[in-house]
């Protein structure tokens, strides 16, 4: 063999170096949070919710989930969570009268319904309008007061456009005996992705419901045996395809998580909380917000100045509506 | 001197660029300059707002007035004193201190505030059933009759002429304007009456048929028409919604158990209360119309002889009872009784209030029935 053909053959990348060229990097996400710390704040809340008889509660979520968001870390920075307080309280001020409105009604009419369900019937339906568009609003609000790097994320779309899909999935999923679930859980959460942005950069999804109906279907009819565990199949499988689906310019997310994962953590979280009357929720905390770390990752460069802020204004109304009802999207 | 140089880490809050640099106090100015010694960003310190202070491992973090999206963080908390001692005119933003004696102050508050809450929250909530209409209040009162009220009523013409002279005695003793809508329903093994808003009372025929007199039952209608006229059961709804939402709004979230046992609590005490203000109300109207007190002690004891014989079928309940009863809306009948015979006074009048007749015709009331609907 002459010397310019051995030098050709050299060229030729191997399988291996390929791999490692185009291997995107993995930026794992981090949390460093104290438990200690935790219990400062949760037991400042509980002192101070009794003492403003609850009004304190939006001080204190918002100082809670200030200190959580700071502990996690991506690509060696944190983030922020910038709401306040007060955004949460002028929320819940602008809520209340809405609320009232659509509880009054149910309450009353079901005290003196008797045998006849009509009433309460009817009264119920504002619920299942306002539930997801609390959630919206919810995640809204809580997209633009989080930043990275000073970067904020911010969700357009409208409340009651997710609403009317969310009804109508609801109702293609009640029509298909549940069938249709997965395509359900999947448009949904598509709607959020394709309105989301991260400063000036959209969100895009790109994965489809076809893949989960084989674990969806298993697990659905494996539901009465199992007692509801062969659920938390499908659910990780969920996550994982609303995850991995997720991309942000050129970044694209990462999510590993499994069945035995979840169930593990979630029932030694419960086992914890219940088994301390309550007092060890901080600890329970703490544990799931390493739980998630643990499973989420960002591929990607991160070192790119591509996304810029958004132009967007912060929404005016904080998480009013979900606050009351108990919803907390997210976070924690 | 030697410039102070404090390293940092510096995003401007328009692009994800994250810099890193050193960050020089000057006389007027905090200048952000970056590794090529280029200057990013000149603070003046008045314009600088201290949003958190490091607490390791996370970092001091500081922004300005004029660019409140850039975030200047400062790892080292011995660097930052170096930076801190020049902004005395910055905003440092507060927040409640977490130290230990912090916490004895606030558990000590808490305490002061449930006592205060627990005790006397309840007064000032039952103000506002003033609020509350006359037209709702009978409304109400109708629902819960025809709710309540399952079997027939007794129409005999006869006991009713009877009853409503009763009823008529003691308004004219309790000087009450109200009018009365009193209903007995035949069902002899209920030994008891309510009083529903809007001036309607239920007396059940059981009543009649274990009291000893007519000036028992008497004592039974004065009971009830009491609670009508304090007003006890729209202040109830009042007052227990109010305390269920303030309870709910101090130990929610996290604690709801905790919040629903309270209310519960909180309401059961209240609800004994009213009952005792309706004993003693409902004495004063007796003595008014000259019945004697004696005789509503003599119901509540032969309610206590017939809960004595169900316990004995049931078993001994012993310190079960004393402790059950600070879940129960009624207080103890012993202590009901003992507190109605320590009112009794000397010289009392003892007036009958319906002759050996009227009391005969009373006794046959439900003789003849018609359904309540």
């Amino acid at each position: 063999m002459s010397d310019s053909q051995a030098a050709a053959q050299q060229v030729e990348p191997l399988p291996q170096e390929i791999a490692l060229q185009t291997k995107p990097k993995l930026n794992r996400l981090t949390y460093d949070g104290r438990v200690k710390k935790l219990y400062g704040i949760w037991l400042l809340n509980f002192f101070m919710k009794i003492i403003t008889i609850g009004i304190y509660s939006f001080w204190g979520k918002t100082r809670m989930r200030k200190y959580i968001a700071s502990s996690f870390l991506l690509g060696g920075d944190r983030f922020e969570y910038t709401g306040t307080g007060k955004e949460l309280f002028k929320g819940f001020l602008k809520a209340s009268p809405i609320l009232i409105a659509i509880y009054v009604p149910f309450i009353v009419s079901s005290s003196f319904a008797g045998e006849s369900a009509v009433w309460p019937f009817i009264f119920l339906m504002p619920f299942i309008y306002v539930v997801p568009m609390a959630i919206f609003l919810a995640l809204r609000y809580r997209m633009s007061r989080t930043t990275w790097r000073g970067i904020r994320g911010a969700l357009s779309g409208s409340a009651v456009g997710y609403a009317n899909l969310s009804i109508k999935r609801s109702f293609i999923s009640f029509v298909s005996l549940g069938v249709f679930i997965p395509y359900s859980d999947i448009a949904r959460h598509k709607y959020m992705v394709d309105h989301a942005y991260f400063g000036s950069i959209k969100a895009d999804f790109r994965s489809s419901a076809k893949s989960l109906m084989k674990i969806h279907i298993i697990t659905f009819l494996l539901m009465i045996p199992t007692l509801g565990f062969s659920r938390f199949w499908y659910r990780a499988a969920l996550t994982r395809a609303k995850m991995n689906g997720l991309k942000v310019g050129d970044l694209n997310f990462r999510n590993n998580v499994t069945a035995w994962d979840m169930l593990k953590n979630i029932s030694l979280n419960l086992l914890i909380v219940l088994l301390t009357l309550g007092l060890g929720t901080p600890f329970a905390i703490n544990r799931n917000m390493k739980f998630m770390a643990r499973h989420n990752a960002i591929a990607g460069d991160l070192e790119t100045s591509q996304v810029m802020q958004a132009k967007d204004r912060k929404p005016s109304i904080g998480e009013g509506l979900d606050d009351i009802m108990g919803l907390d999207g997210g976070f924690m | 001197m030697i410039p102070v140089k404090v390293s940092g880490r510096y995003f401007d809050g328009k692009s994800a660029a994250a810099h890193d640099v050193t960050a020089e106090p000057s006389g007027s100015h905090l200048h952000i300059k970056f590794s090529d010694g280029s200057v990013a960003k000149s603070w003046s310190y008045n314009e600088i707002i201290v949003l958190e202070e490091a607490a390791p491992p996370l970092p001091t973090k500081i922004t300005s007035r004029r660019d409140p999206d850039a975030r200047l963080l400062i790892p080292s908390r011995t660097e930052w004193e170096k930076i801190k001692i020049h902004l005395n005119r910055s905003e440092f933003v507060k927040t409640l201190p977490t130290g230990f004696w912090h916490f004895v102050g606030y558990a000590a508050l808490s305490v002061a505030v449930i006592a205060a809450v627990w005790f006397s929250a309840p007064a000032f909530l039952e103000q506002a059933s003033v609020f509350v209409p006359a037209s709702w209040e009978r409304a109400l009162g109708k629902k819960v009759m025809m709710s309540v009220i399952n079997d027939p009523v007794c129409v005999d013409p006869a006991g009713r002429k009877v009853f409503d002279r009763m009823v008529a005695t003691l308004q004219k003793a309790a000087n009450s304007q109200t009018k009365y809508i009193v209903t007995v329903v035949d069902n002899p093994e209920i030994m008891n009456a309510f009083a529903a808003p809007g001036g309607y009372i239920v007396l059940f025929s059981g009543v009649l048929k274990r009291a000893g007199s007519a000036e028992e039952v008497a004592g039974v209608l004065a009971h009830e028409m009491a609670h009508i006229e304090l007003d006890h059961a729209t202040r109830g709804i009042i007052r227990d919604l109010g305390f269920a939402l303030m309870i709910q709004g101090m130990l929610g979230g996290g604690h709801n158990e905790a919040a629903k046992m309270v209310s519960f609590l909180g309401q059961m005490r209240y609800s004994r209360i009213n009952e005792m203000e309706a004993d003693d109300k409902g004495l004063s109207f007796l003595k008014r119309a000259g019945i004697n007190s004696k005789y509503m002690a003599k119901f509540f004891e032969h309610l206590d002889a017939e809960e004595k014989e169900k316990e004995k079928k049931d078993g001994k309940r012993g310190y079960a009872d004393k402790i059950l009863s600070y879940a129960s809306t009624h207080p103890l009948t012993s202590e009901r009784i003992q507190h109605l015979k320590a009112a009794a006074e000397k010289n009392e009048k003892n007036k009958r209030v319906l002759t050996n007749a009227q009391w005969q015709d009373l006794q046959g009331i439900c003789i003849k029935t018609e359904s309540y609907r």
